[in-house]
């Protein structure tokens, strides 16, 4: 009996995951022929296809890491990347979210002592790949806070802006990440980066925010690390300030609304949750 | 639903033939302006664009017609479409308003994994069946008709009912849609599988053709793979000229996406078109 169309579809897919499945798949699948060649075999040239297209992909999307890691250790964690998280969508730019992970413990296996580090530097090459795709949106400025009566300011919901992303790793690497993001990110993405990175000590997360033509760069200290994560979470800025006061006594909210104002990084979510 | 294409053809102009834009080759089109009538952009590559680059592409939109050419959307996929990637190619269409929208006769996901190849389809009445529901889908969603493409094919699946020409045919009958009819991949198919290209141009009506595509193929360990990475060869454009001779002059877009040329390259074949296009008419 013919198989449906559905079960040659999936057929096909499980053989293009697990290349080196597809001669099982080919013969057991009826119905793959190559011309001059064997259904296998004409299945290969589609598991190269792809396989050459994602890692192209991947490519494009971490060229520092790339760079850095290395054409071995970047290639074979492509492969384990598009075995464990094949893509879900037709548009590959969105393809690559999982690979700082499989950076690094594929680096780890090779015993590379920069694995962390490698998966902090594509994090951050990740974030700055997907903020071209996300829909800017008006920041709320500073004259918009002035302009704001006291007692609006308890009740204030803030998050970030549409084209802000923050990163915040776990690894204790950032400063030297930072920098060497910095130093070597606008020759390799073509987006001019970094008018500037302003740390206090050391920095311990980052936030991207793109602005027409270029990215700016904040180190974030622990403290506000945790202020804008726990607004990532929910909107109340009295609950994020009161959060991080509770452990970081001396947080200078007004210090990093400032340089978040001046980013243009932060919007007003209105009462029914809108952005303002 | 609409039979006409989103946007008009810049000028009714001779000029019908043009290259596909890459953006390796971006800033030099903005500077030499070449004289080509029709630009194709691959949706999927305008998703993810920098507002600057759109507004550039946008400014190229004065003075060339915009073709719409897809790779992702998987026309064949038996559990149907992604919606949201739908939804972008609409959001596109409606930015650039392309003369031409066209994806190709092939599926690239199963089971929410998606596959970046065209991946041929079994040429049964179940597949045609799933593939007119989807078309139809499509043009509802952007609310006009899409041309759809015939492929080059490395593997076939054995249980077809029909020639792919028939497929083409019968779904252009129930959905309306038109067919955009590349050489190449005719030219890569009879190298790989002995098929008959003129037999295909003889099958087709007539009245769905409205677009053609030249390119070049590479041979790679035996097989012939529809690289887009060498120039147009002379059989594909013999069979541009028979192409030329049974459908009448048509929009032609020259593509061209790996080891990319200098423009003026790719420009001179656009310009051989043009030529073969004037003797047409």
């Amino acid at each position: 009996m013919m198989p449906t169309l559905a079960e040659c579809q999936r057929a096909w897919i499980g053989a293009l995951r697990q290349p080196e499945d597809a001669i099982r798949y080919a013969t057991a699948v009826a119905g793959w022929q190559g011309g001059q060649r064997s259904g296998a075999q004409a299945l290969a040239v589609y598991v190269n296809n792809s396989r050459a297209t994602l890692i192209q992909a991947l490519s494009l999307s971490y060229p520092l890491s790339l760079r850095h890691a290395g054409t071995s250790l970047f290639h074979r964690a492509a492969v384990r990347c598009l075995r464990d998280y094949p893509p879900r969508s037709g548009d590959l730019g969105e393809y690559g979210a999982d690979f700082p992970a499989v950076l690094r413990d594929t680096a780890a296996e090779m015993h590379r002592d920069d694995a962390a580090w490698l998966a902090d530097l594509a994090r951050c090459e990740w974030l700055l790949d997907q903020l071209p795709r996300k829909t800017a949106h008006p920041a709320w400025t500073r004259a918009d806070s002035t302009a704001l009566a006291p007692e609006h300011w308890l009740g204030l919901r803030l998050s970030l802006a549409p084209q802000a992303a923050c990163f915040i790793g776990d690894e204790p690497a950032y400063t030297e990440l930072a920098e060497a993001f910095m130093a070597q990110a606008s020759d390799a993405t073509g987006f001019p980066l970094c008018e500037y990175f302003s740390a206090d000590g050391e920095c311990e997360g980052l936030l991207l925010v793109a602005q027409t033509g270029s990215v700016q760069l904040l180190g974030l200290r622990a403290d506000e690390c945790a202020w804008v994560a726990r607004l990532q979470d929910s909107p109340s800025m009295m609950a994020a300030t009161e959060a991080t006061l509770t452990r970081w006594p001396g947080f200078d909210l007004l210090s990093l609304l400032s340089r978040l104002f001046d980013a243009g990084a932060l919007l007003r979510i209105t009462d029914d949750g809108e952005m303002e | 639903m609409s039979t006409s294409f989103p946007g008009s053809l810049r000028k009714p102009t001779p000029l019908l033939a043009g290259v596909g834009l890459r953006f390796a080759h971006l800033a030099d089109f903005e500077a030499q302006r070449p004289d080509v009538g029709l630009l194709e952009l691959h949706t999927e590559n305008l998703f993810g664009l920098s507002p600057s680059v759109h507004r550039r592409l946008e400014a190229l939109r004065g003075d060339y017609a915009f073709s719409l050419h897809g790779v992702g959307l998987s026309l064949g996929s038996a559990q149907g479409m992604d919606p949201l990637h739908l939804a972008k190619i609409a959001r596109q269409i409606r930015r650039y308003k392309p003369s031409l929208v066209s994806e190709h006769l092939a599926w690239n996901r199963a089971d929410g994994i998606s596959v970046p190849d065209l991946l041929p389809l079994p040429m049964t009445k179940e597949a045609l069946q799933t593939v007119s529901r989807n078309v139809q889908q499509v043009q509802e969603a952007i609310g006009t008709v899409i041309a759809v493409e015939n492929i080059s094919a490395y593997a076939r699946w054995t249980q077809a009912e029909m020639s792919e020409a028939s497929f083409l045919s019968e779904l252009s009958l129930r959905t309306g849609c038109k067919l955009l009819v590349d050489l190449n991949n005719l030219h890569v198919n009879q190298l790989n599988h002995g098929d008959a290209p003129l037999d295909f141009l003889e099958t087709i009506p007539h009245a769905s053709v409205v677009e053609f595509h030249l390119a070049g193929p590479s041979e790679i360990a035996g097989a012939w793979i529809d690289t887009h990475a060498t120039p147009v060869p002379e059989p594909v454009w013999a069979l541009y000229e028979t192409a030329l001779r049974r459908f009448g002059p048509l929009p032609t877009i020259v593509e061209w996406d790996q080891d990319l040329p200098a423009l003026e390259e790719l420009v001179a074949h656009a310009s051989r078109a043009q030529r073969l296009l004037k003797q047409a008419a």
